[in-house]
């Protein structure tokens, strides 16, 4: 009895080095909640500071830990982790993303700060736990750690509109994952295991049908609502809506691309079931649901951070096409999307939130005020638009270009017509969308208003406008760069 | 140097434009002079590219990369796609038959509109620097040889516009620049669909043939690619050593495509029972035709040009909606030629509608800058027209028509300027007698208007004698009642020409009374600067049309062999 204790411990003591990145992460949360208790005043600039630090830490182990070269997974802590190469790279890729909002995170007071980035810094924990799931409960985890520090997150603008996004994210939220919860309940109950292993999808797809499928569907329920797709995208306008604009930017981001790789990860463990094809139809139901809701939503906003809001559930639905079509390259094409859409939306987050904290609100008009550097925010949003619509020469391009090739790689190898039906409609949505992500270029170069107001840019600011766009277009140049990098995820 | 040319052509706005972004506000109003010395220096290079270019068999190009002129070619970008293969892009530039007088006309109608630019009072550097992208995008998509590089050309094109429209336009420049902007968007995006299929489906033959060994090296010859193309043929090479590729001349080429894929014309494949290859041709004419535009994708011109500043009209009407007939031409027919000679039907009824349906709006306009828009659409019918009957003489005169109607329409747009800068009016009925007051506008529009009707003499005429020509000998693909229909367009078009200048400019002199009556003076030396040369260059080219059909014969009676050979061939392969 006993040894088997430490042989476990020991076990477990071994495995602790694989996820070390986590646990940099939860020391800088800790050390950054001490840190509030022990200054007595908190510097203005100190939170990202602090984010910066903790971000390139991770980074650095991961990159130091030699584990991005990984030749086969390993099973860590009695299955409940999955680490291999490609997990560790993607990590990398979390931490790259969400350190491209950390330009634009608020200003708070002493206390709010040290918790806003420890809230930011445990959602991308999460995150990690969501890619690296071994088992349900890993999953349950991973998804319950975001999602309860994303409540949080949203609703510290304190205003009202914030508090009743928070409320209904919240509840959204909990109707979300207690169905998720009900259907790993299913699953355990025909497999007898909470392990993603092989075996477990064989006997899940030995079960009875109607009830592997309903479990399935309940399971998705939950992952769909992590990336804001049809029928669980209701939260997502009202959220963005009410959030911080870096709240928003990071919860398009990077949440988002952990659920889109967790969706991937369970339809190639159901691969070899009788019941993918369903899912899969199922699946592309909704991305092209949630692909026209979000385009025809989106054409009648006035609130710019509502109109991203709704684009980016447009985008969602257009990932999730991808994600459910068998190609052999979505997923580099998935990943290649995001970093594309990353740097662009966060371009125009960025600017929404110097807006918004000059003048209130952020609606789309405001932009036609003559402020003065108008011509750089101009050019800025422009280049950003231009690529989340996916026209030449910005990286959004190449992404859109790769995301419908694989779609067609995919109908030539399966000749399914739903696969033919979102690649329509994903075309269709490129043009309406033009229509929508305009309306801000227009109001700043064709519209001119009569207020005189003045939205200064400091040197930082520039700079920082300069490395969300400079990307967009060098790259376009030389997407080999880029490609190589997520090849080898 | 010369084997430079056509990048130098490519970079020599962009150059200026640097310039124009470094003026300092003081000195804003020189971004006129920098945009007339672009299009100066692209026309100089142009006449250097025209000294050296040959027009003999032996350089016909179309569908062998040796043939073509002036070729760049270096690799821009790839990747290696697993299991699929490797796809490439290349910075691939050339000049053949089919694009040289297009290129030419660029730059004649670029130097026009850079004169009439002058004109432009507000926001100059943003005005100039659009202007300068506008011209490298038109310049690239006529010389890239490789899809992706056209593409990006193509849909660059749309960003300047939108805002050369939106910012410097008329009254409803709003309404007009997001619908110019949303129509040729979706048209883009259709080709993008194509293009999508089209580079999965078909190889480059030599890299492939090194890639998976069969080649030692990369020297091209015809013999070698017979080498590949039979293998892959005969499925021996593994689809992971494909080089898949986006150069235009490869994909004119059935042996280039894989077995396998959907665009091949050996693999039947149908979507409903229509084949696949058909499905394509049909997706990329209808994003062609509405850049071109032929009737029903037309509506966005007429408002695009009403609102558009003059030298904008005149960029637009000169060369933007040639690229669409370029575009239809090189890659819808020399891609799909099946489709081409299977729709020619339906494409000689959407010229003759297109002719007859422009013709007749014309002459309900009451705005002169509209008529001249709705005449335009009725022009660009003839281009569909020529191109459906598939003969030398049908595809010369599409070529010639549309070098011809970027001259007139040019100038057309630059007399509606000539009167709106004078009253800020343009409709028919302000004027009359305008001959009294202002005489020599008066003849260059009447040599103008003789020339947009086909009047012998003028380029109109010879451009449009071809296409009937060429139509008429085609009775195979073009009925002869829709080619008979199509010239009663020709009456329709004398009939508004000849009223207009009966209502405006013959009669006593009579100006709405509202105007000011010292505002109507006679054309000013800018004016004449641009206008007469464009007479000159339409009465040139109308006496002596082979100084412009020796540039492309031999290229369009290759294209037409090629075109009618393979077309019938996979016509029949198509078959289910």
């Amino acid at each position: 009895m006993e040894d088997v204790l430490i042989n476990n411990l020991s076990q477990i003591k071994e495995d602790l080095i694989f996820i070390l990145p986590e646990i940099v992460l939860s020391l800088s949360i800790i050390f950054i909640i001490l840190l509030d208790l022990i200054l007595k005043r908190w510097y203005a600039g100190l939170n990202k500071a602090l984010l910066l630090i903790a971000l390139l830490t991770a980074g650095f182990v991961i990159i130091n830990s030699g584990f991005t070269s990984l030749k086969n997974p390993v099973y860590i802590f009695s299955h409940f982790i999955v680490i291999s190469s490609s997990v560790y790279r993607l990590k990398l890729l979390l931490i790259l993303l969400s350190a491209l909002v950390i330009p634009f995170i608020p200003n708070l007071d002493k206390q709010k700060a040290s918790i806003f980035i420890s809230l930011f810094i445990a959602i991308l924990l999460g995150t990690f736990f969501m890619i690296s799931a071994g088992s349900l409960l890993t999953i349950y985890l991973g998804i319950e750690v975001v999602s309860l520090c994303s409540y949080m997150l949203i609703a510290f603008n304190t205003d009202t509109k914030s508090f009743e996004a928070s409320i209904k994210y919240l509840l959204f939220g909990a109707v979300a994952s207690g169905v998720m919860l009900f259907g790993f309940s299913w699953m355990y109950g025909v497999t007898g295991s909470i392990y993603l292993t092989p075996e477990f999808f064989t006997s899940l797809g030995n079960g009875p049908s109607l009830f592997v499928i309903t479990s399935i569907v309940f399971v998705l329920i939950g992952f769909l609502f992590k990336i804001g797709a049809f029928p669980l995208h209701i939260w997502i306008p009202d959220t963005y809506e009410g959030a911080d604009s870096s709240v928003a930017a990071f919860l398009s981001i990077v949440p988002k691309t952990a659920g889109l790789l967790l969706i991937f990860n369970f339809l190639s463990g159901l691969n070899n079931t009788g019941f993918i094809s369903i899912i899969r139809e199922l699946l592309f139901i909704s991305a092209i649901i949630t692909m026209l809701l979000g385009t025809f939503a989106a054409i009648r906003q006035s609130i710019f951070q509502r109109l991203l809001a709704y684009s980016s559930i447009v985008h969602s639905g257009f990932l999730l096409a991808i994600v459910c079509a068998p190609s052999t390259n979505a997923m580099s094409s998935v990943l290649f999307y995001m970093v594309a859409y990353a740097f662009a939306n966060c371009c125009v987050f960025f600017i929404n939130s110097r807006m918004i904290s000059q003048y209130g609100y952020g609606l789309i008009e405001q932009y036609s005020q003559p402020f003065s550097n108008k011509a750089i925010y101009g050019i800025a949003v422009l280049i950003a638009v231009v690529s989340l619509v996916g026209i030449p020469p910005t990286l959004g391009f190449t992404a859109k270009l790769l995301l419908f090739s694989s779609l067609w790689e995919s109908y030539v190898s399966t000749s399914n017509s739903l696969v033919l039906a979102s690649f329509s409609v994903g075309l269709l949505t490129a043009i309406v969308g033009l229509f929508y992500y305009l309306k801000v270029p227009y109001q700043i170069f064709i519209k001119s208003g009569n207020h005189s107001m003045k939205l200064s840019i400091s040197y930082a600011e520039a700079a920082i406008l300069l490395i969300y766009t400079i990307p967009l277009i060098v790259i376009f140049f030389q997407p080999e760069w880029l490609l190589k990098l997520i090849a080898d995820i | 140097m010369a084997s430079h040319y056509l990048s130098i052509l490519l970079f020599t706005p962009l150059f200026f434009l640097l310039l124009v972004l470094a003026l300092p506000k003081s000195k804003v109003s020189a971004s006129k002079y920098l945009s007339l010395g672009s299009a100066s220096l692209q026309v100089v290079v142009m006449s250097l590219i025209l000294l050296g270019y040959k027009s003999d068999v032996q350089s016909a190009g179309f569908h062998l990369i040796s043939e073509f002129q002036f070729v760049e070619r270096v690799s821009w970008f790839s990747f290696d796609l697993g299991s699929l293969g490797i796809f490439k892009v290349e910075y691939f530039l050339g000049v053949d038959g089919l694009n040289i007088t297009m290129l030419l006309l660029s730059a004649i109608v670029f130097l026009i509109a850079s004169i009439s630019s002058f004109s432009i009072q507000s926001r100059l550097k943003g005005y100039h620097s659009l202007f300068l992208l506008l011209s490298t995008s038109v310049t690239g998509s006529f010389i890239a040889l490789d899809f992706f590089l056209f593409f990006l050309f193509f849909e660059f094109m749309l960003l300047p516009m939108y805002f050369l429209i939106g910012i410097w336009g008329g009254i409803r420049r709003e309404y007009a620049s997001i619908k110019f902007f949303i129509y040729t968007l979706a048209g883009s995006i259709l080709i993008l669909i194509v293009m999508i299929g089209l580079y999965s489906s078909a190889i480059d033959p030599v890299a492939t043939g090194v890639e998976s060994g069969i080649l030692s090296d990369s020297k091209y010859s015809e013999e070698h690619i017979g080498i590949v193309q039979s293998k892959l043929f005969a499925n021996e090479i593994d689809a992971e050593h494909y080089v898949h590729t986006f150069n235009m001349v490869y994909l004119v080429d059935p042996g280039n495509y894989t077995p396998n894929s959907l665009l091949s014309t050996i693999n039947k494949s149908f979507i409903s029972g229509i084949p696949v290859r058909l499905i394509a041709f049909v997706i990329l004419f209808i994003g062609f035709a509405i850049k071109l535009p032929a009737v029903p994708f037309h509506t966005w011109l007429p408002d695009a040009h009403v609102e558009a500043p003059t030298p904008i009209s005149v960029v637009l009407a000169g060369i933007l909606l040639k690229v669409g007939g370029y575009g239809l031409i090189r890659i819808a027919y020399g891609i799909f030629p099946d489709g081409g000679l299977h729709f020619s039907h339906l494409i000689g009824f959407l010229g003759m509608f297109s002719i007859l349906w422009g013709a007749m709006n014309a002459l309900a306009m009451k705005d002169l800058k509209k008529m001249i828009a709705y005449s335009s659409v009725s022009h660009m019918g003839f281009i569909l027209l020529g191109l459906a009957s598939l003969t030398s003489e049908g595809i010369n005169g599409t070529i010639f028509q549309m070098f011809s109607h970027g001259l007139i329409s040019s100038g057309l747009f630059i007399l509606a300027g000539v009167i709106y800068d004078r009253t800020h009016d343009r409709m028919i009925s302000s004027y009359r007698g305008l001959a009294e007051k202002m005489p020599l506008y008066t003849t260059v529009t009447v040599i103008l208007f003789f020339a947009g009707l086909g009047l012998p003499g003028f380029s109109g005429f010879v451009g449009e004698l071809l296409v009937f020509l060429g139509a008429f000998k085609a009775s195979d693909l073009v009925p002869t009642w829709i080619v008979i229909a199509s010239t009663f367009g020709l009456l329709i078009t004398a009939a508004f020409f000849l009223w207009t200048i009966q209502r405006m400019y013959f009669g006593e002199f009579w100006i709405k009374p509202e105007f000011d009556q010292n505002s109507i003076f006679d054309l000013t030396k800018r004016e004449k600067i641009m206008l007469i040369p464009i007479c000159l260059l339409v009465v040139a080219f109308g006496i002596f049309p082979s100084l412009l059909t020796d540039l492309s014969y031999n290229s369009i009676a290759r294209f037409c062999e090629i075109i009618l050979g393979t077309g019938k061939l996979n016509l029949e392969l198509l078959k289910p």
